[in-house]
């Protein structure tokens, strides 16, 4: 076996780089989303850089992990989200991507649901929905860019000339996994910053201090691969890329502001329904007139 | 006779004969105990079995090699004279025996159903020993590939060990059912009748010795399943016998189609166009292949023939762990993925088992989320996983056929290890209800540890299952409708098993929970250790196996390379699984958490109550309106069970409804796309058969 290359090496510290950065990414975003949601509705809104306050704040707490079992899947729950996002960055499969995404939000649900606290177990329950929801159109988006690149790495599909102008509709489907990843709407589900009933925020509940942190890091990291997916789209163009993502946040927060009173009974269907939809659809089409299938 | 000839007869007999011994202990034996030869007489038929079986694999050069030998039956070939009619004529009386089962039952609905299994086969007997032999002048009466050597290796290491379980487990089961523990050699014997039926018919190549091997399983299973001989037990056996004789209809029809002689090497190679003697008309083969497809299904319990297993799962644990999980139910997947080259070239029966398989796959693990009895979910999750194999069998290329018999292999590791650790909770508690054994993995780790292991195994990757799942979403991406099929099925299992272990892993202080102390009889506990670490093993072993086993598999088959293994070990970039990047990064997260685990304080826990907590520490107490303690213990969430939009109660509405629906929509496209390829063969050719 030979060392690595030079080449080899700076790519891996730019992928290390390029992983540890994205979370500090989507932390700037949520600040910016904040706000926007609160010039819709007419308020000042904190600090961009509220999100990063918070987390530092959290992270220097002292430390009550109120279950050991929890606190440890939190750790694995966080180095597997990063690893997914790093699996995108690096160019690898798309599919196996997601699914060790999947793997990722399943530690973070047995953490949630690990006491024995109402709020816990319910939050862990509608995280469980959620996952439900989003897994099968995660893996659809997947199949749809690798439709159209002719193959499931992530490299190929960012070559690729342009996904997407053949994959018109799934811009819908990516509008609905980001408004899951960002845990806004329905207000029935898992977590959202809305501060009006502890059920909102029940799959944290039991997490305190450095282990509330981790799980928001996660949350972010899970934030910033639907994100990355998004930015595939069109990373041949990197302009049309950023405008896709600000477009689709854009949706994002328009939904979260009009679907307040939504269930998650409705989650599912909106999600299965409108999303499942257009993802189908969007394999159609990226069949019809994409570049061959992979 | 040579080494792998012996050990191939080996594999037949020991455990028959074992059977015997065993059956004669069950008859001589006094008292209330177990004759006290029965542990000892079924280790060493467990020990020459496995050493024939390990003679067979490293001798018979299937390893690693797209072998395929042949081997002689010698006097009992099917090709001499008398042999062939005694092999004829068995399964009619087979078909008989089921005929007389049925008068005893006095249901007119298995009367008739083996009534017309007695005429099919008697016709097929007729005929077979009328004409005479028209290809059966090479014997090939079994023949040991590394399809049939990965199908041995299962049915024999863990139906081996399940047999080690039984040890233990049965004299308890018995005794808390009222039977007298002194019953528990005959079961034992004909759960090693089942193994030596079971090799027959992975090892047969010859129609009549598969079908023997065939309806044997089905009888072992009738008979297992009504062991306990309640009423329950004697309702699931009548009901698993009654569709087990409709896809031995199916067989029966297959069998008498393909005519005297024939073979499955013959029908194979008639169907992809290789021989040119004319062995089968060329119109019957869609037809006989969509009876094998028909067959193969009821046997793997596909919606719309699901049913029977969830009935069957009234068993003794090591009956649903061999029969119903891990060996029985493959028979029909190892139908599917031998026939697999010749369902592909068949117009649109590819596509219609494709479908079978995927909608199989995704209604059973969505149905699954709505169930609380630990038995009743792995089950359906054992007919989602036995769908995916027969969907990878329907795309009917050497890298789906290749994944599949990975699934298989692993699959029935996992599942073995499912219901021993279920069966295992079941006898210390005394129920299998999910919401009893709340945090059962707290108070009993080693148990409940092992089902949250097999668990993992079937979601979670880098496992061997995943992998293979990752293949056939690959290989599959072309059907879209497999691909919605896939996606909705996978992401049904994943929620499945989450909100399992989120049960088993709830730390409950109080509020109701299962007894679960108790010592487990040591057999038991060395068999679920085994499978245990054979489990955990297949995140390391998926490319060895896909290099020993399934790659070779699909070569033997299709002619050209799988390339299976190495296509999922392509580190990081570019399309591939990435098993060492993924399976380091597991390592990183599962280190760390242990890391952080150790170092941890142990904080007294407060769940948070909106301040209404009744004590401090981490009682779920709070005070309720009137100023009375309210416990908050949770439950889980069971999709749609209590009168959801999805469908409640005992009627097939909802969800059910709709499984049962588009199950029947892939038995018609099934026979539709035989029945059309059949037509275009005689309008192509303008010949009757």
């Amino acid at each position: 076996m030979s060392l690595p290359g030079l080449p080899n090496l700076l790519a891996l510290v730019a992928l290390v780089a390029a992983t540890a950065l994205a979370p500090l990414g989507v932390g700037l975003l949520l600040g910016v989303d904040r706000r926007v949601t609160a010039a819709m509705q007419l308020r000042a809104g904190p600090p961009i850089l509220q999100p990063w306050y918070d987390l530092t704040k959290l992270a220097t707490k002292t430390s009550l992990p109120v279950d050991r079992l929890a606190a440890s899947l939190l750790v694995a729950h966080v180095v597997l989200a990063a690893g997914a996002v790093a699996l995108v960055l690096a160019g690898g499969d798309l599919i196996a991507a997601v699914l060790v995404m999947g793997a990722a939000r399943v530690l973070f649900i047995l953490a949630a649901g690990a006491v024995e606290s109402p709020y816990a177990q319910l939050g862990a329950s509608r995280e469980l929905i959620l996952l439900l929801i989003s897994e099968p159109l995660l893996l659809l988006v997947a199949i749809a860019y690798g439709g159209v690149a002719g193959s499931f790495s992530a490299a190929a599909v960012a070559a690729a000339r342009a996904p997407v102008l053949t994959l018109p509709t799934l811009g819908l489907t990516l509008g609905v996994l980001l408004a899951i990843a960002l845990r806004k709407s329905p207000f029935d589900l898992a977590t959202s910053h809305h501060a009006h009933q502890e059920l909102v925020k029940g799959s944290t509940t039991e997490m305190a201090g450095f282990w509330l942190a981790l799980a928001e890091v996660g949350h972010w990291y899970e934030t910033a691969f639907v994100l990355v997916l998004i930015a595939l789209a069109s990373l041949a163009v990197p302009l049309v890329g950023i405008g896709l993502v600000a477009a689709t946040y854009t949706v994002a927060i328009v939904a979260d502001n009009t679907l307040p009173r939504a269930t998650w009974r409705s989650a599912l269907w909106i999600g299965w329904g409108i999303g499942g939809t257009a993802a189908v659809i969007a394999l159609v089409t990226g069949r019809l007139f994409g570049a061959g299938g992979a | 006779m040579d080494p792998v000839t012996t050990a191939v007869w080996l594999l037949l007999i020991a455990p028959a004969a074992g059977a015997v011994i065993l059956a004669f202990l069950a008859r001589v034996g006094r008292g209330q105990d177990a004759h006290p030869a029965t542990t000892p007489v079924s280790l060493v038929t467990l020990g020459v079995t496995l050493a024939a079986l390990v003679v067979t694999l490293t001798a018979g050069g299937v390893l690693g090699l797209p072998g395929r030998i042949v081997v002689g039956l010698g006097a009992l070939d099917p090709a001499e004279p008398l042999a062939g009619i005694v092999w004829s004529a068995a399964p009619s009386l087979l078909a008989l025996l089921f005929l007389v089962i049925s008068v005893r039952a006095r249901s007119r609905l298995l009367i008739g159903l083996s009534l017309v299994q007695v005429a099919v086969a008697m016709v097929a007997t007729g005929v077979e020993t009328l004409t005479e032999e028209v290809h059966g002048a090479t014997p090939n009466a079994l023949v040991l590939d590394p399809l049939a050597g990965l199908l041995l290796a299962v049915s024999a290491v863990v139906g081996g060990l399940i047999v080690l379980f039984a040890l233990g487990y049965e004299p308890v089961h018995l005794a808390h059912q009222r039977i007298a523990p002194a019953r528990t050699p005959a079961f034992l014997a004909w759960l090693l009748v089942f193994l030596s039926a079971m090799h027959l018919l992975v090892l047969a190549d010859d129609l009549r010795i598969l079908a023997v091997g065939w309806e044997l399983t089905t009888l072992c299973s009738f008979v297992l399943i009504g062991f306990d001989g309640d009423r329950e037990a004697v309702v699931a056996a009548r009901r698993a016998l009654a569709y087990n004789l409709g896809g031995g209809v199916a067989l029966g029809a297959a069998l008498l189609l393909a005519g005297p002689g024939a073979s499955l090497s013959t029908v194979i190679a008639g169907a992809l166009g290789g021989t040119a003697d004319g062995a089968i008309a060329p119109a019957l083969l869609p037809l006989i292949l969509g009876g094998f497809v028909l067959a193969a299904a009821t046997k793997s319990a596909l919606t719309p023939f699901h049913p029977w297993l969830l009935g069957a799962m009234v068993a003794a644990a090591p009956v649903s762990a061999l029969l119903h999980a891990s060996t029985m139910v493959k028979a029909g997947s190892y139908l599917l993925l031998r026939l697999s080259p010749a369902i592909a070239v068949e117009g649109f029966l590819g596509p219609a088992v494709t479908f079978l398989g995927g909608f199989a796959f995704a209604t059973a693990a969505l149905l699954a989320l709505r169930e609380h009895d630990l038995k009743r979910v792995l089950a359906l999750s054992t007919i989602s996983s036995l769908g995916l194999i027969a969907a990878a069998a329907g795309l009917g290329t050497p890298a789906a056929l290749a994944a599949g018999a990975l699934l298989l292999a692993f699959h029935a590791l996992a599942k073995a290890l499912a219901f021993l650790a279920v069966g295992s909770l079941e006898q210390l508690s005394g129920t299998r209800d999910l919401e009893a054994l709340v945090g059962a993995a707290r108070r009993r780790p080693g148990v409940a540890g092992l089902l949250l292991i097999a668990a993992g195994a079937l979601t979670l990757p880098p496992f061997g299952i995943v992998v293979a799942k990752w293949a056939l979403l690959v290989l599959g991406a072309s059907d879209l409708v497999l691909v919605v099929l896939l996606a909705v099925g996978g992401a049904a299992g994943l929620a499945l098993w989450t909100a399992v272990a989120m049960r088993l892993l709830v730390r409950r202080v109080e509020g109701p929970r299962a007894e679960l102390s108790g010592i487990l009889p040591r057999s038991q506990g060395a068999a679920m250790a085994a499978l245990g670490v054979a489990t955990v093993a297949g995140l390391i072993l998926a490319a060895p196996v896909a290099r020993l086993v399934a790659d070779p598999a699909a070569q033997v088959a299709f002619g050209r390379e799988a390339g299976l293994a190495s296509g999922w070990s392509v580190v990081l970039a570019g399309a591939g699984f990435a098993v060492p990047a993924i399976g380091l990064l597991i390592l990183v997260a599962v280190g760390l958490a242990a890391l952080v685990a150790r170092r941890i304080p142990a904080v007294a826990p407060q769940p948070y109550l909106a301040g209404a907590n009744v004590a401090p520490g981490a009682s779920t107490a709070f005070h309720g309106a009137m100023g009375q303690p309210v416990s908050a213990a949770g439950a889980g969430f069971y999709w749609g069970a209590d009168g959801d939009a999805l469908g409640a109660g005992g009627r097939p509405v909802g969800i059910r409804r709709w499984a049962s629906l588009g199950g029947w929509l892939g038995v018609a496209l099934v026979i539709g796309a035989a029945l059309v390829a059949t037509w275009v063969v005689r309008a192509a050719g303008g010949i009757a058969p």
